[in-house]
């Protein structure tokens, strides 16, 4: 017998195993390694989409865009800040018609398109009628929050809650970035607290020219609609303006349309407007009570449904 | 899976028969070899096309095998530059295994290869790194090593392991 052939017997002479336990351990291992890969793969899709989500509105803002695996939805970690909105017109085949929910609608004003975002279950002051019937977005109870008129709207409540965009044709990815571009964090005046609720202006500047009389009268002035604002007045920063109430009768009020609401000490008061759009308005004309003190109410002011 | 369960069976105790000359131990060589049939069953839609899907993991568990043998031999400089100086090394269980032991590793390897793994003289090449002309000639220098050994043994006649 050659080597080579001896070699080759030698080769053919293989040792006795036993292959079934191993066959079943290599089917094992892959179904394994499969489930691992196809999880990475689904969290490097998740990754990639917040990563590009992020990319598109990080430049811009401290916005956080990630996404659910199907795609069908946007998650927004907005940081407080002031929403602005650059136009009030709802486009006449906007989606919004009829659209109701925990909702804050911001306009992008380019293209009257609508970015509509999804809060939590809270009841938020609505500006536009229109939007405040009693409804859900995705399941989630809703109330809408519109701005009537190119403005700001702090929105304190977004920060570190994550907000649902609707990406089912109401949002692209330019309303994403509008909306980011919308944000304009700003400290100092017009910060009306932790609830959505517009402020039309603060006048703390001494006199002003609006509606009242007195030249030394200062005021909060918000809008809502078809909601109690319920008046929180037992903060401590408050109860000083509330003893005034109550000693001084009429120093502090809040007013709806001319009507006047009087607070009282330790306790809420509901003010409620039924129908449309109504002014309210904090006010003093105590000039002990600071700017900073008739902020301090207006900050204690909630909105309830 | 079509095909592969039949060809597992079949293989397997030839491909850790095979590994069984690169590593120190049966377990570890069974293990190299249910590794190297793991990337068979991963890629066998496609490997199950080939002629011959056995050499194809025979290939993997040897590259496996030396792969795994380079990182526990890194670190030694003689080794470094004869990355299969060790590579038969089990211990020799008949006159033939002997022989192969005997052999220069280059030369070893190259048998162990082509013979026991049955793969082409390219891949070998490959496997041992170096060109497919230089297999051949450890090829050619082991047969003429092995005859030489061999046939002064009058005893050798037991090919079994």
């Amino acid at each position: 017998m050659s080597v080579d052939e001896l070699l080759r017997t030698y080769a053919s002479s293989v040792p006795a195993l036993d292959p079934d336990a191993p066959l079943r351990s290599v089917h094992h291992r892959v179904r394994r390694r499969r489930l691992v890969r196809r999880g990475i793969a689904a969290t490097a899709v998740v990754l990639a989409l917040v990563a590009a989500s992020a990319a598109a509105v990080r430049p811009h803002h401290d916005a956080r865009v990630t996404s659910n695996e199907t795609g069908q939805a946007v998650t927004l970690d907005l940081p407080a800040g002031y929403a602005e909105a650059s136009d009030r017109r709802v486009a006449p085949d906007s989606p919004l018609a009829g659209v109701d929910g925990n909702v804050l609608v911001l306009y992008t004003g380019a293209d009257d398109r609508s970015v509509l975002v999804v809060s939590r279950p809270h009841p938020f002051g609505a500006v536009d009628r229109r939007f405040t019937t009693n409804a859900t977005v995705q399941g989630v109870p809703a109330a809408v929050y519109t701005l009537a008129q190119p403005g700001r709207v702090w929105i304190p409540d977004l920060h570190g809650l994550e907000i649902t965009v609707d990406a089912q044709g109401l949002t692209t990815e330019a309303d994403l970035r509008a909306l980011a571009d919308s944000l304009r964090e700003q400290d100092g005046h017009a910060v009306l607290g932790d609830y959505p609720i517009w402020a039309d202006r603060v006048l703390t500047d001494g006199p002003h020219p609006v509606d009242v009389g007195e030249q030394t009268r200062r005021q909060v002035v918000f809008r809502s609609a078809g909601r109690h604002l319920v008046l929180d007045v037992t903060s401590g920063r408050s109860s000083t303006v509330v003893a005034r109430w109550r000693d001084g009768g009429r120093a502090v009020d809040g007013l709806g349309d001319g009507d006047a609401t009087y607070l009282e000490r330790d306790g809420e008061r509901r003010v409620g407007w039924e129908q449309g759009e109504q002014s309210f308005a904090l006010r003093t004309d105590d000039p002990a009570i600071g700017d900073d003190e008739l902020v301090a109410i207006a900050r204690s002011v909630r909105v309830s449904g | 899976v079509d095909g592969f369960d039949e060809l597992f069976r079949r293989e397997y105790p030839t491909v850790v028969g095979i590994t069984r000359w690169f590593t120190r131990d049966d377990g570890r060589a069974e293990e190299v070899a249910q590794d190297a049939f793991v990337r068979l069953l991963e890629k066998w839609s496609r490997v199950r096309t080939y002629e011959r899907p056995e050499a194809w993991v025979r290939l993997v568990a040897v590259r496996l095998a030396l792969k795994g043998r380079r990182r526990r031999d890194r670190g030694r400089a003689l080794e470094a530059s004869l990355p299969l100086a060790d590579v038969v090394d089990r211990h020799a269980d008949t006159d033939l295994e002997r022989a192969v032991r005997a052999l220069p590793p280059q030369q070893r390897a190259a048998v162990v290869l082509h013979y026991f793994a049955d793969l082409p003289v390219d891949d070998v090449a490959e496997a041992i790194g170096c060109r497919p002309a230089t297999a051949k000639v450890h090829l050619h220098r082991a047969r003429q090593s092995l005859a030489a050994a061999l046939h002064d043994d009058e005893e050798v006649t037991d090919v079994r392991r």
